[in-house]
């Protein structure tokens, strides 16, 4: 129509190109975590013979048996606390108007702008108190309580977009509060649950700082957290680092992919709705 | 009370050391809270026992666990390795917390607190118990002995044992050397910049220097062991009243790393090198020089075989004997633990032969020097290399040593002059200003 | 790190569900306690390990203290420090270098990214969306990781400037100390820049298309569509992108840990590695609690600075 071939031509050109500036390094890794364990791998170069098992090899030196249940250990247990304190929450702001609710709301916002090396140090010293240090429940707590500002203010605003007639409804069938929330509100949440859920998985699993603090004993630590310091002792092993940070990405990676449009309308709107 | 108490055949023994304890400790005066005496024996009980050990070094540890369990059957000790880099963080965190380790690697950054707060057991008793003055060398026992503020060393009482020594010298690739027409290792620091210029004339990279991370410091410190002081060096680092690096002879050995890189025997790209990134670019035979310790002599004898040679730099006065800077792989116990007799039982493990075999057969040196067949090799060329020096008691410190902080103006430090943006005297200057705000 | 949860302060939505007509008030009034006992896990746990942890940081900065022993009051000694200290006044003059490029350079890319994704061709964009936007979901290690080693004396990026004839500038770009805080921080644009892209197409999707219309009526090409239709109608989500990037940029910890650990002579030293390194290694928890505030000081008045700046500007 208006667009003139030429221009189509430039615009699939540019946009071809910025996929290969992004890809680039994604390729790169890839080849060079084929080549020979403990080969030197110079830029883009096709690896002789295709050794996937560089990745068991990896995976066994990087002690990834330990790293990998850790992440899930954590992250697994940091999806449904984020999101029961979250659904909580965010239902009682928006639908039950709890004294200064105004105030709890914007209390819960404040911190979304606070950077983790605020909190971290005191963390690690409040829990070492406690002997929650080098315990996942102190990582679990940690990761839970970062995200919940985020959780309880996409919970309450979803909340907050659904139509007043479904609560009225309920009201006048005489359900109680809790009867509300899990017949009625939840049913429908399906979709805002999921992208919640997606999203702290991801930033659960990639959290460093607070891992790297609160962890002291290797085998308890999460897989980039493992990543960050197997890079010390294998700089000189390119296909074998190679080979363990796909492995560390691999799980967000495929997450991503399947849960593609959760994460887009949950950055997009997380960040815009009004 | 405790079941190993009931050991009564060593009860005199416990006794003198009780006396030789409280002499230690009494000297030093002020310490608030004085330990409780304490009652220590030499010989352990028969009943299982668990110990958690925290360390660094891999080997010789690993090694040296399965050694010790080898002889007390009835001992297992639960090894829980960490990378040096968060090492000081981590050991500083949990040896002060409910689960300490009951034996941790000694590394000086921590135990500075740790020493002070009463986390490390003071091993005076043992050290008269088990006559540890005979079993170790004395500077390799400097290291390990502090005031009980932890803020001058080679002085007040022993916190840990060497179980293995390691000791930084230059590492050259016999090949190479021969290509350039050189057929021996250099005997002088004018000697050495002679091939390092003919292995760059002869179209090689004469050396390999990891300047991300410690590999660029250590070849100052390496230059500095040459041609400086050593007394005025020890000082400084064991924190004595007084002391500076401002000297001549460390103004020198900064300014011949400049020189270095001006004549291009040093890369620029030293400063995006990691220190193992330095030793792959060595192994693969990609450079004539490498300024690392013992501790990569296996992986370079593993990939260079017979080019592989190591030699330590003479002293500008070649009458005198060569000194080294070096450490040990050190063990030190937690005051929490419930065995200390047992973990003390590990660290005098650390003097006997059979540990001594197994440091050398892991690239160590030997904590008695007598001990062990000279291995083959580039090992067998540290090993000959370290023997005047140990026999000298002239191995030192590495210069982080000195205080808290001071690795990373070590570092930044010699970055600056690797990528010519930092004069030496302000390296120096950088050095002294955080060993003065430390020691005040 | 690069966590777009720390979003900006968005308002939200008045509730527009109403739950109670006229009732007796004392029923309301213990309706609406009742609602505390819903918020009470959320409020516990984000106190517990965020609100308290903070306000502890406040009172640490206050004292010199290694960790271990007993701690002594120093007042305002730390925050002192931060002026007079060259390494810690530096650092948080590179994060403010960073800014340029996790920030500035990822909104005009993310616009142009959003120009070309626009419009009525479908063909493939969702895969371009996809991949633009893949860097944002990855751990942020294993991003340094794979950048250490392109920019690496052989890697990818001096390999192709030796095949286009400028064999002459390649070095080791990370440990270059002109350049070293550039190339770091031209991985966070290679991060950012999907994220922002994402945020505006988001917002553009909300325009009017009769807007275009009637651009397009008055005779404006794609690209003066563009400015001044789609430009000022994503304008509230480029504050959201410069908000997040912001913080990420100032905060960001884990990229140069595993890159550079804050050289070549601290030339890429960030405040966040400096917190880490003096709380954890140098035993020094005030100093690193008062750089922690401080820092946070800056993100929000960062924060606050754009929001005014984008406000004005509408």
């Amino acid at each position: 129509m208006r667009t003139a071939p030429t221009g189509l031509v430039l615009r699939y050109g540019l946009l071809t190109l910025l996929a290969l500036l992004i890809l680039l390094p994604f390729v790169s890794l890839v080849l060079a975590a084929l080549h020979e364990s403990g080969a030197t791998v110079a830029g883009l170069a096709l690896p002789e013979r295709l050794h996937w098992e560089n990745f068991a090899l990896a995976w066994q030196q990087g002690g990834y048996n330990n790293l990998m249940r850790s992440s899930f250990i954590v992250a697994l247990s940091a999806v449904p606390i984020n999101a029961v304190c979250a659904i909580l929450a965010g239902f009682s702001l928006a639908v039950l108007h709890p004294w200064a609710g105004k105030h709890l709301s914007v209390f819960f916002v404040l911190g979304l702008t606070l950077p983790v090396e605020l909190i971290v140090i005191a963390l690690y010293f409040n829990l070492r108190n406690v002997g929650l240090t080098n315990n996942y429940l102190g990582v679990i707590g940690g990761v839970v309580a970062l995200l919940l500002p985020f959780g309880v203010y996409w919970m309450q605003s979803h909340f907050a977009s659904m139509p007043p007639s479904l609560v009225e409804a309920g009201r006048i069938d005489g359900a109680g509060d809790l009867t509300l929330l899990r017949r009625v509100l939840l049913p429908l949440s399906g979709p805002a649950l999921t992208t919640l859920a997606v999203l702290v998985f991801m930033w659960t699993w990639n959290q460093f700082l607070l891992v790297i603090v609160l962890m002291q004993d290797p085998a308890m630590r999460t897989a980039p957290a493992g990543l960050g310091l197997f890079v010390g002792q294998y700089t000189t092993n390119i296909p074998l680092l190679a080979a363990a940070t796909i492995i560390t990405v691999a799980p967000i990676v495929i997450m991503y992919l399947i849960f593609q449009r959760n994460f887009i309308s949950g950055i997009s709107q997380g960040a815009i709705k009004e | 009370m405790n079941p190993r108490n009931r050991i009564a055949a060593l009860a005199p023994v416990a006794a003198t050391a009780l006396l030789l304890a409280g002499c230690a400790t009494s000297g030093s005066g002020e310490n608030d809270s004085e330990p409780e005496p304490q009652e220590v024996s030499t010989e352990i009980t028969d009943e299982d026992v668990n110990l958690v050990l925290a360390y660094v070094d891999d080997p010789p540890t690993p090694a040296l666990v399965e050694g010790f369990e080898e002889e007390y059957p009835n001992v297992t000790i639960d090894a829980q390795q960490t990378d040096f880099g968060n090492y000081i963080t981590s050991i500083t965190r949990s040896m002060s917390s409910d689960d300490a380790p009951d034996l941790a690697q000694y590394n000086p950054g921590a135990m500075r607190s740790l020493i002070p707060a009463g986390e490390v057991l003071d091993l005076s008793a043992y050290y008269d118990g088990y006559g540890w003055d005979e079993a170790f060398p004395q500077a390799s026992l400097d290291q390990l002995m502090s005031d009980d503020e932890a803020m001058q060393f080679a002085t007040g009482s022993l916190y840990a044992a060497p179980g293995a020594l390691s000791v930084l010298g230059v590492f050259y690739n016999k090949d190479i050397l021969a290509d350039a027409g050189i057929d021996a290792p250099p005997q002088s620091l004018a000697e050495f910049e002679e091939a390092l210029a003919a292995v760059q004339d002869n179209g090689d990279q004469p050396m390999s220097v990891g300047g991300l991370e410690v590999g660029g410091f250590q070849l100052w410190n390496l230059l500095l062991n040459s041609t400086g002081d050593p007394q005025e060096y020890l000082d400084w680092v064991y924190g004595a009243p007084d002391s500076t690096i401002e000297t001549d002879a460390a103004q020198q050995a900064a300014q011949t790393i400049s020189d270095w890189v001006d004549e291009g025997y040093i890369s620029p790209s030293a400063n995006a090198t990691a220190d193992s990134d330095a030793l792959a670019e060595f192994t693969a035979g990609e450079a004539a020089f490498l300024v690392t310790g013992n501790w990569s002599a296996a992986a370079i004898d593993d990939e260079l075989g017979d080019a592989g040679g190591f030699f330590i730099l003479p002293r500008d006065d070649a009458d005198e004997p060569p000194v080294a800077s070096g450490s040990s792989v050190a063990y030190s116990i937690s005051s929490r633990t419930e065995h200390p007799d047992v973990a003390a039982a590990f660290l005098n493990y650390m003097s006997s032969a059979e540990a001594g075999q197994i440091a050398i057969d892991t690239g160590f040196m030997p904590v008695d020097t007598d001990a062990g067949a000279a291995a083959e090799g580039t090992l067998g060329e540290v090993a000959e290399a370290f023997a005047p020096v140990a026999e000298n008691d002239n191995i030192v410190p590495f210069p982080d040593f000195a205080a808290p902080g001071m690795i990373d103006q070590l570092k930044a430090g010699i970055q600056g002059i690797i990528s010519d943006q930092m004069e030496p005297d302000q390296f120096l200057a950088s050095m002294q200003e955080t060993w003065t705000s430390y020691h005040g | 790190m690069a966590n777009p949860a720390t979003t900006e302060v968005v308002r939200p939505g008045s509730p527009r569900v109403r739950t109670t007509s006229r009732r007796s008030s004392s029923a309301t009034r213990r309706r609406r306690t009742k609602a505390l006992v819903y918020l009470a896990p959320a409020l516990l746990i984000y106190t517990g390990f965020v609100i308290y942890p903070a306000l502890n940081t406040i009172q640490l900065s206050f004292l010199d203290w290694d960790g271990v022993q007993a701690p002594t009051v120093v007042g305002l000694d730390n925050y002192a420090q931060i002026f007079q200290n060259p390494e810690l006044y530096r650092s948080v003059l590179n994060a403010l270098v960073l800014i340029v490029f996790f920030t500035v350079i990822p909104v005009a890319v993310g616009l142009v990214m959003t120009a070309l994704l626009m419009g009525k061709v479908r063909r493939g964009m969702t895969f371009f969306r996809t991949v633009f936007f893949l860097p944002q979901v990855l751990p942020l290690v294993a991003v340094g990781i794979t950048w250490r080693w392109l920019y690496a004396e052989t890697g990818i990026l001096n390999q192709f400037l030796s095949a286009i004839g400028l064999g002459s500038i390649t070095r080791a770009w990370l440990g270059d100390y002109d350049l070293a805080l550039y190339a770091l921080g031209f991985i966070g644009t290679w991060v950012m820049s999907g994220l922002c892209m994402m945020l505006f197409l988001a917002g553009a999707q909300k325009i009017d298309p009769a807007l275009y219309e009637a651009a397009k009526l008055d005779g404006a090409g794609p690209l003066r569509q563009h400015l001044s239709v789609t430009l000022p109608g994503v304008r509230p989500e480029i504050t959201i992108a410069s908000v997040i990037t912001t913080i990420a940029a100032l905060a960001s910890f884990d990229l140069v840990f595993v890159t550079t650990d804050g050289g070549p002579a601290n030339q890429t030293n960030v405040p966040a590695l400096l917190v880490y390194r003096l709380a954890f290694t140098r035993g020094e928890v005030g100093t690193a609690s008062a750089l922690a505030i401080a820092l946070t000081v800056l993100v929000v008045v960062f924060v606050t600075l754009i929001r005014r700046i984008t406000r004005e500007a509408s």
